[in-house]
């Protein structure tokens, strides 16, 4: 019995018919289609207008008509418009010829894409120049007798190719290709239209796990209007072959239970098509979860779609520590958890989360994470320069500053670096810098995207071309760094005079923002004035996609987008609908970063158990439950000294600084626990790795705690044996200690030393998984 | 390397041709598997004007006050403050046309260590943990020690992620030297330890429920191979420099690299592939007063560690199977700046090979008069990583996909055929 | 005086060939005292041995040595009850050479920390006004209490690397139970912090002390400045014309205590008219007769003093905010000084001039020449707004010798018209204390010369060089003589040219640099007969350019200002030593913790005998004459001193070093 693409919960929805409106232009012409449900029929009402061929509607003459499929869950009408039926289509090298070399894999950048090209023959890295691949191609055609040609010989593997048969003498290509040589193999005239647009469809699809293939249809937009089916124009490929599988045809095989997306790609566009595949088998018995806030809509909603089963709520003893860890990077103290325990107000909750928001480490913590977002403390301004942006960041944090105000100050920052007032040595935050440098930083911080892949040639999935790279660096060209007073007195200056040069054109470029629109550098105006305003309006498509993608990251343990700040076309969010939302609510709320993180906090999948549940065991992307992590080396290292009752002292820093505190530079501990050291722009690694585990053990960090006089092991061994565990747990693990807990502590402490005793359950708790992870 | 260089340097200055019997050596050497290499790794830049590539009769205004000394090895020169390591210039290559284009330290080093250039927001591979994750480490020791530590990112995994990182070793010169976190702590003995990992599952009952990952199964294999490492006698004696006789240690001098060149000694011998041995946080950056510096601390440092260990190795049969590196991650400039120092310069630089089957005795390459460019058979360092790794038995051509989807291959060179 | 820092000027004085003998002042503790006490001085540098006097600039404060070895001297210095505070030259003369550093006299009671103060708990009390001398070695906290009152404002400044000493300090305020309530690191140019706070609650606070990264070293030492009293931190106008009475406002804290001000060492005086918290306003009339250039005022009771230029052009001064709309700029007569703030961000001030012809006229700004952290950009624009000129740094900064932010700019104005001058931030920043003073007049060619430092020592029988600086000013095209005037006898030096192009030099990575201005040498040929003295040369310059002949005389200068700015030394001379050169110089380490010492060596009695090497607990030696390095072994703890003997007899010793023999 062929599996049904679509599952019991589905089914009651109306079969959806992709495209969702079918243009076809020119004799000939026609656009394969594609529904959700298997087993539709399609008829078209007009036939004069046009035809059916398998799966392909077929123009036959101008005019409107209706395109039904009969599905077994009902019937959708699609319209279908033909025009200009008559009128053959010229051949296009740029939209006929030279996608098929994209589409063959020709110009991958291991083949003739490559930077040398191969065995001499050189194309532009998937299809972005067709000028120049036309003049690498035209050596190779044979205008006399166009079979002969070397081009169709090597494809066809006629004549020995290193790249192998790529495709059939019958097939549609070597057919476009003969007949665009016949038609004189001219490069297209001025107004040829060009490609303008790709869509994949359909855009988002649930399949079951071992389904049959699907076709992917991709459509082509062009500037005069015109559409086209570009279904055999484009190249596919898998962001995951694990959980679903695409061939060169487009038929995409769901393989694993997850989510992927399918790209298509072509003369240097690129758009995504995403597949979440389900369990079939998987009956869960849909309970309705409550939902506290929009956030929960929109998890709740898609977990009911996948048929994915939340996890309870998290019991108290759990919420507690994971809040004040995620939020304020400390751990209760042994009363705070007793009196958030014992507490029987229904708003405890709530309340917890407003005091932390309000507390100094809710603004040390995100200090900490902006110091090093900017690379605070590197180069010349050194720790000193660290310092000032760590302060300057707490303080912005602390009173609640909006994050447009936060980003226009940066941007504008300027000045002395040491004793400048503002983060005057931001702009630091480049290698050496340079305005190249700066676009490149700065476009991945703050709006999200890897625009340095454009640097020296197109990106390869993304539409940022070098114009985009070079227009946004050109925002940063006056920016300079001088030296004021003395050798390690430097400044940050915007000159009067300077512009970037574009590495192909030699010629100075104009400032121009990612959306295209142009910025001229008026004389005595610092242009980054304009930037500024363009990146905090309201309805910037990156500021506050990126800045919540990066909360929701850091709260939740996954980002919307992974990585975090690479969003792509053909890198989807897992919930577009809720990353639009939380983005439009920080936008409009006037980008208020309080407001933000209260909401996700308050919200009932942030507060949902880590236990997993038979249904959402296998999911790590949906939020179907807290997903586990060890906790940041700053908060672990300042966990371990609070559960000892032993502070640490940093080199270079008062006694009684915090790890959390420490702007700039590192510690031993800090370090092998994933603290950066800031040379680049980076995730940090949580992996485990051997060498922490072997600190952990033996390490002075832990040792030394557990030895030193006046720890909590001191007050402990004053205390009567019955009220020691109680004590230990709470202050460790912020919960009261199972009965054979308690047993073995006290059987322990009638072992014999009572202090090594205590050593030994500290050391223990520490080592535990419960300690180190977040959950 | 085309037949033309390799010959025409057989006929500069008369140092002996060619016999067959230095090709078969060539051929002889370790099979891959047990191949080793310490990397002394003269971070800051080594000046190759003054020590490996002396131009006596150049121009006088960037003629440092050294002479140049001859070698047991006729027509090759070095520095006379290099005096142990000239008498076994038999022992090793000195490349003289070494050239790449990064003069900031961190990109050059990341160029150096990784085989790469520097990239904004992807962290790449070091060689190190290429070897250690193609070819895993020999026995319970870590496969890629790092001496005295790593001071940035590019001697580390990169994206391959921390399992390959090197494992600092510590400073090998302290009086009472112990590598960090091998020894259980004072008064902790077997039994309490027992107790410690009983309490630490107790507690671990409820969570380990939680984990869908084996993120859990990992960590605890972690503290398996870390009790492992604690309780190994191997890794005791390896890491053990008191063992080494006060003669020995004497030899290779009582410096950073000279009790650290001792130390990647012994490891090699307990199994380690991959061990690089550095001093200080770009210690050879000498932007001012280098004469004195170089003539009365740093090269007398170099020279007894280097020679101390080439003889070390050689006595014990090591010296096949292990292939040493001596190299900054650019030379000097030849003009002398107003500090009375020399700034970076990776236009044309020297370094030396000896070991791992590498014949000695010989010169590859030359730079112009004034030392600054190179003359002829430029060497790149994408094709020294690629011969490196070819000697490991390791197909460079494959490559690795990073946390950003973009392709590395192992190493971006040919390998040179004259190594 | 020079309180040498990291990087050596001095040695621009000396050939590259000698190294260094004369005396260096590295540190003064404590740097000052109050009028009417007498203290005792510790003076810590180089070569200090044989001081023989110690000379203070201006009247009423004497010193004399008390004793001297090669790093370290005690003087006692008195000060009389009236006379006028503030900042004086110290000159300490020996017969190899001579030094010139400075010391502050005050109104405030000299206090010196008393250690362990290194937590709360043992933090020593102050009592406002207080001035404390401190030092801060490696990882070292010093705490000081203090009771405020609300609404109470207190200003708290560090003098450290002003001073000349290594330390980069910081404070920080402290509440009840040790949390921060405010800290600053750098908040000068040159890393010395200042917090001025108003306390919104009655209490005991504490004040932290320290090295910043925890760093410090016993040369490390500090004068905390902390109290109620007036502090100034700018005064507008920032200067006045000569035999013209002026109203002077000052601007800063706790200025309603200001009730007197004293210019320079009391050429005027005058009492407040106005004041409040933050202001107080003055009217002073300024005598005839006062030297032209850059003095200071005292507030009464304040611990330091404001600069002040006396001037001889029309001076205008411009409130914040008045002339800030390009629109309409501030119409302003050529041959003015404009006075104002920069006092918010972006902003800048605009002005307009006529010429009824095309004209060269010169911008010139003081800015950081008085102290201030405002970095001034000039613009002129046409009346159609198209920009013509602009300048910021005259010449690029690169540390290799004091910088220089403010501009100067010669233009040629094409035609006649009105045109627009601009001044701002070349950093876009804005504060309440940068101040400007703009002149604005037509350019009269012009070149100012001075003597690189202010004394060097004249070794007989030698050619000994001297440098001088010949910087060329509002458009001066051609070359200029320098000569040296009243030489002693015995010693001659021929006059050298300065050509009209700066001097150039490389920077580190190879690049190509400009000095402000052409570095010429005089020659000084020292007969072998002249006489062992002291003497202060003067140098002289002259020039002449489209047929006007203009002589100037040259200054000696040197640090002395709130920034690192060269200021001009009390003598305009040179104080030049003329010494005979030792036989041999011996570089040696201060301390010696095992006994071997590496000693270079360097032989001036151009004879190629061996030299044996010897003395109290040194293990004799014996090396050739080519020798630049002795490997000597010293035998006895205490402080140990080589000698030098050439056939028997001694030529040269080293400076003694104290040893300790640890086995």
């Amino acid at each position: 019995m062929k599996l049904y693409w679509l599952i019991a919960p589905v089914l009651a929805a109306a079969p959806a018919v992709y495209p969702p409106e079918i243009k076809l232009f020119g004799a000939g012409s026609a656009q394969t289609v594609v529904t959700d449900s298997a087993g539709c029929v399609l008829a078209v009402d007009n036939p004069k207008v046009a035809t059916i061929d398998k799966s392909r509607i077929v123009a036959k003459s101008n005019g409107a008509a209706w395109v039904t499929a009969k599905c077994a869950n009902g019937v959708t009408t699609v319209p279908v418009v033909v025009r200009a039926a008559g009128a053959a289509i010229r051949k296009s090298f740029v939209n006929d010829v030279a996608p098929i070399f994209t589409m063959g894999g020709c110009t991958g950048a291991n083949c003739h894409g490559s930077i040398r090209g191969q065995r001499g023959f050189k194309l532009s890295l998937f299809g972005y120049e067709p000028e120049f691949d036309f003049a690498s191609i035209m050596p190779r055609i044979d205008k006399s007798s166009p079979e002969k040609s070397l081009i169709l010989r090597k494809a066809t593997a006629q004549a020995a190719h290193g790249g192998g048969f790529r495709f059939a003498a019958d097939s549609m290509e070597y057919k476009a290709i003969v007949d665009w040589i016949r038609d004189g193999a001219q490069f297209d005239s001025k107004d040829t239209p060009r490609m303008v647009e790709l869509r994949a469809y359909p855009k988002e699809q649930i399949a079951g796990r071992g389904a049959s293939p699907r076709q992917i249809v991709a459509v082509a937009y062009y500037s005069d209007g015109t559409v086209r089916d570009a279904t055999h124009l484009v190249q596919y490929s898998s962001n995951n072959p694990d959980i679903v599988r695409v061939d060169s045809r487009g038929l995409a095989a769901p393989i694993e239970t997850g989510e992927t997306a399918i790209m298509v790609r072509t003369l240097g566009h690129a758009a995504a098509a995403r597949v979440l595949v389900i369990d079939p088998a998987a009956r869960p018995t849909m309970t309705r979860t409550p939902r506290y806030n929009f956030i929960d809509e929109h998890v709740f909603a898609k977990l009911e779609r996948l048929g994915i089963e939340p996890s309870e709520l998290s019991a108290d003893e759990e919420f507690l520590r994971r809040v004040y860890l995620d939020a304020a990077g400390t751990l209760p103290s042994e009363e705070e958890a007793r009196a958030f325990l014992t507490s029987k107000s229904p708003q405890k909750r709530s309340q917890l989360i407003d005091n932390l928001l309000a507390g100094p480490e809710f603004a040390e913590l995100w200090a900490l994470k902006f110091a090093e977002l900017t690379r605070a403390g590197t180069r010349e301004a050194g720790a000193k320069g660290g310092r000032i942006i760590y302060e300057w960041f707490r303080k912005a944090i602390a009173e609640n500053r909006g994050y447009d105000k936060i980003v226009t100050d940066l941007l504008l920052s300027q000045g002395a670096h040491l004793f400048g007032k503002g983060p005057s040595s931001f702009y630091n935050i480049s290698f050496d810098s340079n305005a190249a440098d700066h676009a490149t930083n700065i476009s991945q911080i703050f709006l999200g995207v890897r625009i340095e892949c454009a640097k020296c040639h197109n990106h390869p999935w993304e539409k940022w071309t070098q114009d985009d790279f070079y227009g946004l660096a050109a925002f940063f060209a006056r920016v300079a760094v001088k030296e004021v007073y003395e050798n390690d007195e430097n400044a940050t200056v915007y000159n009067e005079e300077g512009e970037v040069i574009h590495p192909k054109t030699k010629k100075p470029v104009m400032p121009k923002y990612l959306d295209g629109v142009k910025e001229d550098q008026r004389q005595d105006s610092d242009i980054r004035e304009a930037l500024a305003r363009w990146m905090t309006r309201t309805d910037n498509p990156f500021l506050a996609r990126a800045f919540v993608n990066r909360v929701w990251k850091h709260y939740m343990g996954r980002g919307l987008v992974e990585d975090v700040d690479d969003f792509r076309v053909t890198n989807p969010p897992t919930n577009p609908a809720l990353l639009d939302a939380l983005a439009a609510d920080f936008s409009k709320s006037g980008y208020d970063i309080k407001r933000l993180i209260r909401r996700i906090l308050n919200s009932r999948t942030y507060q949902l158990s880590a236990a997993p549940n038979e249904s959402n065991r296998k999911d790590s992307i949906n939020y179907s439950r807290y997903y586990m992590r060890r906790l940041m080396a700053e908060t672990l290292t300042d966990a371990i000294a609070q559960a000892t009752g032993v502070p640490d002292k940093f080199a270079g820093y008062p006694p009684g600084t915090r790890a959390m505190q420490v702007y700039s530079g590192s510690s031993y501990m800090l370090s092998t626990f994933g603290r950066l050291n800031r040379d680049i722009i980076c995730e940090r690694d949580t992996q485990p790795d051997i060498v922490q585990t072997m600190h952990l053990i033996s390490g002075d960090s832990i040792q030394k705690k557990l030895t030193a006089p006046g720890s909590a092991i001191a007050k402990w061994s004053t205390m009567p044996d019955e009220e020691i565990a109680e004590a230990v747990f709470l202050r460790t693990l912020s919960r009261y200690p199972s009965l054979r807990e308690k047993e073995a502590v006290t059987q322990a402490l009638k072992d014999g030393d009572k202090k090594h005793a205590l050593q030994d359950v500290l050391w223990a708790i520490l080592n535990s998984k419960e300690f180190l992870y977040n959950h | 390397m085309d037949r033309r260089s390799f010959l025409r340097m057989g006929s500069i200055a008369a140092f002996g041709s060619l016999h067959w019997s230095d090709v078969l050596r060539v051929r002889a050497a370790a099979p891959a598997k047990d191949l080793s290499i310490i990397h002394l790794f003269l971070a800051g830049g080594l000046s190759h004007l003054d020590t490996l590539d002396m131009k006596p009769d150049g121009d006088a205004k960037y003629r440092g006050p050294f002479r140049a000394i001859g070698t047991n090895v006729a027509g090759l020169q070095v520095c006379e403050h290099l005096p142990l390591s000239a008498k076994r210039a038999d022992k090793y290559l000195v490349i003289r046309s070494m050239t790449h284009k990064q003069s900031a330290h961190g990109a050059a080093q990341t160029l150096w260590l990784s085989g790469h250039d520097a990239l904004p927001t992807v962290l790449v591979p070091s060689l190190g943990s290429v070897i250690l994750k193609e070819l895993g480490p020999r026995n319970e020791l870590p496969g890629y020690v790092f001496v005295p530590q790593p001071r940035g990112n590019n001697a580390k995994a990169g994206f391959l992620g921390p399992k390959f990182n090197p494992f600092s070793a510590g400073e090998a010169n302290e009086p009472k030297y112990a590598v960090r976190d091998l020894d259980l702590p004072m008064g902790v003995d077997w039994a309490r330890v027992d107790r410690r990992r009983g309490l630490q599952v107790l507690v671990d009952e409820k969570i380990r429920a939680y984990d869908t990952t084996d993120t859990f199964d990992t960590l605890d294999s972690y503290y398996q191979s870390a009790f492992d490492l604690i309780k190994s006698p191997r890794a005791k004696k390896a890491f053990d420099l008191a063992a080494e006789p006060e003669s020995i240690r004497e030899r290779y001098g009582k410096t950073s690299m000279g009790q650290g060149c001792l130390l990647a000694r012994r490891l090699v011998e307990s199994g380690v592939r991959f061990i690089t041995v550095a001093r200080g946080d770009n210690a050879w950056d000498h932007h001012g007063n280098i004469f004195p510096t170089l003539a009365n601390d740093f090269l007398p440092e170099l020279d007894r560690a280097f020679a101390t260990l080439l003889d070390d190795l050689s006595n014990r049969g090591m010296l096949d199977s292990t292939m040493v590196i001596v190299s900054g991650e650019f030379g000097r400039t030849a003009e002398i700046n107003v500090n009375a120092g020399r700034d970076h310069w990776p236009n044309s630089y020297s370094l030396i090979l000896a070991g791992g089957g590498i014949a000695g005795g010989r010169v590859w390459g030359a730079s112009d008069a004034d030392g600054m460019y190179v003359r002829d058979s430029p060497v790149e360092i994408p094709d020294l990583a690629a011969s490196i790794l070819q000697k490991f038995g390791i197909d460079y051509t494959r490559e690795y996909v990073s946390n950003i989807g973009r392709p590395f291959k192992l190493a971006d060179g040919k390998p040179l055929s004259f190594l | 005086m020079q309180r040498v820092f990291l990087f050596l000027f001095l040695p621009l004085l000396v050939s590259a060939d000698l190294p260094l003998l004369e005396p260096v002042a590295q540190g003064v503790f404590p740097g000052g005292l109050r009028r009417g006490s007498e203290s005792s001085i510790t003076i810590r540098g180089r070569n200090l041995q044989q001081l023989k006097r110690a000379v203070i600039s201006g009247d009423g404060v004497s010193a004399e040595i008390v004793d001297a070895s090669a790093y370290l001297a005690k003087i006692t210095v008195r000060a009389s009850a009236t006379t006028e505070p503030g900042r004086r030259d110290l000159r300490l003369i020996a017969p190899h050479g001579s030094t010139l550093t400075w010391i502050d006299i005050s109104d405030v009671a000299e206090l010196t920390e008393r250690e362990p103060n290194t937590e709360l708990a043992s933090a020593n009390q102050l009592t406002f006004p207080a001035l404390v001398n401190g030092v801060i070695t490696a990882a070292d906290y010093d705490y000081f209490r203090f009771d405020a009152s609300a609404r109470q404002t207190l200003t708290f400044e560090l003098l450290a690397t002003r001073n000349g000493s290594p330390l980069d300090g910081v404070l920080e305020l402290l509440d009840t139970n040790g949390k921060t309530v405010e800290y600053c690191d750098d908040h000068y140019a040159f890393k010395d912090p200042r917090i001025i706070h108003t306390f919104n609650s009655t209490g005991t606070y504490y004040l932290r002390v320290y090295g910043t990264g925890e760093s410090g070293s016993e040369n490390s030492d500090y004068r905390l400045i902390a109290g109620a009293m007036p502090h100034a931190d700018f005064a507008l106008p920032a200067g006045g014309r000569r035999g013209s009475t002026v109203e002077i406002t000052l601007h800063g804290v706790n200025l309603d205590h200001a009730k007197e001000l004293v210019l320079g060492n009391g050429i005027a005086r005058a009492t407040a008219v106005r004041n409040d918290q933050k202001s107080a306003t003055f009217r002073m009339a300024i005598p005839l007769a006062s030297a032209a250039g850059v003095h200071s005022l005292h507030i009464q009771g304040a611990a330091l003093p404001i600069p002040f230029v006396l001037s001889d052009g029309p001076e205008l001064t411009v409130s914040p905010g008045t002339a800030r709309r390009r629109q309409d700029p501030m119409p302003v007569e050529l041959g003015t000084t404009i006075n104002g703030v920069i006092d918010s961000a972006r902003a800048a001030d605009y002005f307009v001039i006529r010429v009824d012809q095309p004209k060269q006229i010169v911008l010139s700004v003081e800015s950081m020449k008085l102290g201030y952290l405002l970095d001034p950009i000039v613009l002129v624009y046409e009346e159609n707004g198209t920009r013509i000129a602009w300048q910021d740094d005259p010449t690029t900064n690169t540390g290799k010798e004091p910088a220089n932010l403010d501009p100067h700019l010669t233009v040629a104005l094409p035609k006649e018209g009105r045109y627009t001058v601009a001044i701002r931030d070349s950093q876009f920043r804005g504060d309440a204390s940068y101040l400007y003073r703009l002149t604005v007049k037509e350019a009269v060619p012009d070149f100012s010369v001075r003597v690189v430092g202010a004394h060097t020592t004249l070794y007989r029988g030698r050619d000994n060089i001297v440098n001088v600086r010949v910087r060329r000013l509002e458009g001066w095209k051609t070359p200029v003589e320098v000569w040296a005037d009243n030489l002693p006898r015995g010693v001659t030096a021929r006059s050298a040219i300065a050509e009209p192009k700066n001097t150039s030099y490389t920077g580190t990575c190879g690049e190509r640099h400009y000095l402000d201005g052409t570095n010429v040498e005089l020659i000084f040929k020292v007969e072998p007969d002249a006489k062992l003295d002291l003497n202060q040369v003067t140098f002289r310059a002259r020039g002449a350019m489209n047929g006007r002949e203009v002589e100037r005389e040259a200054r000696a200068r040197y640090w002395k200002s709130r920034i690192r700015v060269t200021g001009d030394a009390a003598e305009p001379a040179l104080f030049a030593t003329i010494a005979d050169l030792p036989g041999v110089v011996f570089q040696t380490p201060e301390r010696s913790a095992t006994g071997r010492v590496t000693a270079i060596v360097t032989r001036l009695d151009n004879s190629n005998e061996p030299m044996r090497i010897e003395g109290e607990g040194v293990t004799p030696l014996d090396v050739p004459a080519g020798t630049t390095r002795a490997d000597v072994v010293l035998t006895k703890p205490g402080d140990v001193t080589l000698y030098g003997l050439v056939s028997g007899k001694v030529i040269g010793q080293s400076a003694p070093i104290r040893t300790e023999i640890r086995k």
